[in-house]
């Protein structure tokens, strides 16, 4: 049992290095990189007789478990808290109303445009909206990061895709449990909703606050490392097997409760701990895309190409709408979003790993379980195509009038 | 059944109290557990690493501090600049409410320098009393003299050191009671004319409002500036109370594009006027410029300054007779090294320049000594916002009071001390939006008109005391002043007025010949 189970893991961590390896010979994007290497071991491994153990019942635990923790407790931990301050109501406002709209308008045009209300209900296309509501920043900020752009747009962009994944995956998990109908008997959806998300929110920054007690008692720069890593796994684990709360909003607090009570060790214990988050990152990005070829197979461009066209239209309408009410609401505000970061932020909004891994834990039982994961698959590979790629010719193209628009703060 | 139903509720509450009971409890441990670990691994204060959690008060308590001693620890005369009972009483003048006191004085009454005066044994009776008396400034000299019976002033702030509801509510106030405003250093808006109220247009350093484009003084632009016929004279100013020898400073955070526009200059940018005139660099040429202006201009010209070194008031004084009385600054504006404003190095705004309490006779009595008192006015102010100081500066021999922070105290100050910052709490020195929705100008402007009005009754009730029928009657002999032993003696023994030089007794009436008398006429010495 134990070695089949390493040689699984060797055998992902293996295509996740050539992935990288590809990335850096071919200068393509890792992710895309990833993904290709994931698709050729899919052609490969039945070929070879292979079981990489990947079943499509385990590949929602595998993701929920071990990939999402790590994603989400990495990019919180990297943010930057006085930025994040900074544009925190912007964000919080993209993260709560611009959510709903994306997955609202998503999920409404998605309906329409397949046309098939028994083939493919609302339910179906509501959990559509919600998984491409979650927006992945680590292309468009490593691309922001190379140009010499404000640091607060970065810190925008990766602050509003943390929030709006937290945000996306709890309406997923809403969502999905009217799907299965664990929902039915439960009456309250309000108060179901607050337990999960609150309860997280609160079990999180305990354990924020525990892990920072033992990483201070510890008082080694090995064992903080050791110590936010299983506070990310175990917190994640508990949360939803125990707790049965959310897990992300129990991670991203956890994250941003330790990271605060730490910060005047940044120096001493912490010194390291950027690098551990760098590499699992790194490490966990890149088995996501992996994964995500694994199971990309061409019958599924075959049949459900219309299908994947209508989701990225409808995909981009719900982001820009969502982008444009969003940024009208922050005008009155203090920090207001200027026309050409909306555009930006629109354009710049890709789906990446979330999206993935929300469609991956998709159980197969569902009627409508192929044409979810072929929409979403299309708007990923579409966002990771062309987007991504564009986004920088877009930035340098609007850089000559932009960024005196959006002042920079006054308080400097 | 009904009993039932209460027991289990209220065991339910119970059980749900304990529950956050021990939730809070246990937070409460963990808290400080952490706070314990987090002062001994910190390297930064030693007083948190020797002393954990505990340790962490202090910091707090000093950082708190500061605003409970203002409300509970601080007593009526402790605070600078301005302590309680000052600031009480503006704020009820400027409320017009009843500012009697009641069981006797909180003030000492026997430090040194402190002031009393003499009442007569017979005091003016209300129906004898005068309002007080007009004073003309230029007459005779400039081709529209200045006539006002105002006693207290709004001195110079800067649209922009001030905010837009603050000058408004200023120029309509001052309108209201009759007294100027000067506009300061950042040149005439809008907001300064809107009320209506005379003004006094300063030029600073940096000549903002009437400069060219290399920073010159623009002659056209003075023109312009004096077509207004609310501008009623021109004041050049040499230094400020807050920062003699510096000029000013309007950070960045304050200049907006409005301020940026009527200053010339870009916005979000320091303002930082240069430390002095470039064009002035001698009694002559200051006594030219003064001219100048007032030949350009047609309105009264003096200079500001603070008085520090001061043989040179012999030589401008000596310089004045032998070129004419037309070269004479129509007033002097003595400001005191405490007055201040502004943004200002603490060096400065601590240690530099004489306060008026010395300067004001020095430079009074020169100009009795040189028998220039008529000609010259003098105008004073730094701190002088009770009827008391105010009472003094006009039995020293000023002609005129002006004062920026008493009116901010009318405005609704509260002493924050944070007028360079943008942070204002009481919007009258900030451009934020968001904190200048609570600075009502209409609401403002009757404050700002009922401190002159109440602050000139109560000069005049100190002067009909004294036996004289208005304040501008007081002298050096109406006032004690208490020594180093603590006893009052008299003010005109300490400050004993000069006599005339015999060589100056008698002025020749000057007859006015501006074809004459150009600006290139050059001293003979």
């Amino acid at each position: 049992m134990i070695p089949e189970l390493v040689g699984q893991i060797l055998l992902l961590s293996g295509a996740a290095i050539v992935g990288m390896v590809v990335h850096r010979l071919l200068r393509l994007d890792l992710t895309l990189a990833c993904l290709g290497v994931g698709v050729l071991l899919g052609w490969a491994v039945p070929a070879l007789g292979i079981d990489t153990g990947i079943r499509a019942h385990s590949l929602k635990d595998l993701v929920f478990f071990i990939i999402l923790p790590v994603l989400i407790f990495e990019a919180t931990w990297h943010l930057n808290p006085t930025l994040l301050k900074r544009w925190l109501s912007p964000i919080l406002i993209f993260a709560t109303l611009g959510v709903l709209i994306s997955c609202f308008i998503t999920a409404g045009l998605v309906y329409l445009g397949v046309g098939h209300a028994t083939g493919f209900p609302w339910i179906a296309a509501l959990l559509t909206g919600a998984i491409l509501a979650a927006t992945d920043p680590i292309a468009v900020v490593s691309q922001l990061k190379s140009m010499n752009t404000p640091a607060d747009l970065a810190t925008l962009f990766e602050g509003e895709s943390l929030f709006n994944d937290g945000a996306a995956v709890v309406l997923f998990v809403i969502i999905f449990s009217f799907a299965t109908g664990a929902m039915a008997e439960s009456s309250n959806h309000l108060m179901y909703f607050a337990t999960v998300f609150l309860g997280g929110l609160i079990f999180g920054a305990l354990l924020g606050l525990l892990a920072a007690i033992i990483i201070l008692l510890l008082g080694k720069v090995p064992a903080t490392s050791v110590v936010l890593v299983f506070t990310a796994f175990g917190g994640f684990y508990l949360a939803e097997e125990a707790l049965h709360v959310s897990g992300i909003m129990t991670i991203v607090a956890s994250a941003l409760v330790s990271r605060l009570a730490l910060r005047e060790q940044e120096t001493t214990f912490l010194s390291g701990i950027a690098d551990t988050w760098n590499w699992l990152g790194l490490l966990f990005n890149s088995l996501l895309f992996v994964l995500m070829g694994l199971v990309i197979t061409w019958s599924m461009f075959q049949e459900q190409w219309p299908a994947m066209i209508i989701a990225i239209g409808a995909a981009l309408a719900g982001r820009a709408l969502a982008v444009g009410i969003c940024g009208l609401l922050t005008k009155p505000m203090s920090r207001p979003i200027s026309g050409v970061w909306q555009v930006l932020l629109f354009w710049g909004g890709l789906r990446g790993a979330i999206a993935i891994a929300l469609v991956l834990s998709l159980p197969v039982s569902l009627p409508y379980w192929w044409t979810l994961q072929a929409m979403v698959f299309g708007v990923v590979i579409f966002s990771l195509l062309v987007q991504g790629p564009t986004f920088k010719a877009l930035t340098r193209h609007l850089e000559r009038t932009p960024f005196k628009n959006n002042p920079p703060p006054a308080s400097e | 059944m009904d009993t039932d139903l209460l027991k289990t509720f209220s065991i339910h509450v119970l059980e749900i109290s304990v529950l956050l009971f021990v939730f809070a409890l246990g937070l409460g441990v963990l808290v400080i557990a952490y706070l314990y670990l987090a002062d001994v691994t910190q390297t930064k204060q030693a007083i948190r690493k020797n002393y954990p959690v505990v340790g962490r008060f202090r910091y707090f308590f000093e950082h708190m501090g500061e605003f409970f001693r203002q409300y509970f620890f601080a007593q009526d005369r402790d605070e600078l600049p301005f302590n309680r009972a000052q600031r009480s009483w503006a704020y009820r003048a400027a409320k017009n409410v009843d500012s009697t006191v009641a069981f006797g004085s909180t003030r000492s009454l026997n430090q040194p320098g402190d002031i009393l005066y003499l009442n007569g044994l017979f005091p003016t009776l209300s129906e004898d009393a005068l309002p007080a008396e007009p004073v003309t400034i230029g007459a005779g000299y400039a081709a529209e003299p200045y006539t006002t019976a105002s006693l207290v002033n709004i001195s110079g702030m800067s649209y922009g050191a001030l905010s837009t509801p603050a000058v408004r509510a200023l120029s309509a106030g001052a309108a209201q009671a009759g007294i100027w405003m000067n506009t300061g250093e950042g040149g005439l808006a809008l907001y300064h004319l809107e009320g209506g109220c005379d003004i006094v247009f300063q030029i600073g350093t940096a000549k903002y409002g009437v400069r060219t484009p290399d920073g010159k003084l623009s002659d056209e632009k003075l023109e312009e500036i004096a077509a207004h016929t609310q501008v009623r004279m021109f004041e050049l100013k040499m230094s400020q109370g807050a920062k003699p020898g510096k000029g000013g400073i309007l950070p960045g955070v304050k200049v907006t594009e409005e301020i940026a526009k009527i200053r010339g200059i870009p916005a979000g940018s320091d303002s930082i006027s240069p430390n002095g005139h470039t064009d002035i660099r001698s009694i002559d040429e200051l006594l030219d410029k003064i001219f100048h202006i007032r030949t350009v201009t047609g309105k009264p010209t003096g200079f500001k300054s603070v008085i520090g070194d001061s043989p040179w008031l012999d030589d401008m004084c000596e310089t004045i007779h032998r070129r004419g009385l037309e070269y004479a600054p129509d007033f002097i504006s003595i400001d005191s090294a405490d007055g201040g404003s502004g943004a200002a190095p603490q060096s400065l705004i601590d240690y530099m320049g004489l306060p008026i309490k010395c300067s004001l006779p020095l430079v009074v009595d020169k100009l009795i000594e040189y028998n220039l008192k008529d000609r010259i006015k003098v105008i004073t102010s730094g701190k002088l916002i009770n009827p008391a100081d105010v009472a003094w500066a006009l039995s020293m021999g000023a002609d005129f009071v002006t004062s920026a922070r008493g009116f901010m105290f009318a405005l609704g100050c509260i002493q924050a001390l944070q007028c360079n910052k943008n942070t204002c709490p009481t919007d009258i020195t900030t451009h934020d939006i968001v904190l200048q929705r609570g600075l009502d100008p209409t609401e403002k402007s009757e404050r700002v008109a009922n401190f002159a009005k109440n602050l000139a009754y109560e000069v005049g009730v100190i002067a009909h005391s004294c036996g004289v029928e208005e304040p501008r009657q007081l002298s050096r002999k109406h006032a004690h002043i208490i020594n180093a032993q603590g006893i009052p003696e008299p003010l005109e023994q300490v400050f004993p007025l000069p006599d005339i030089r015999p060589e100056y007794a008698k002025i020749p009436v000057v007859e006015v010949d501006i074809a004459h008398s150009t600006v290139t006429q050059e001293p003979s010495s």
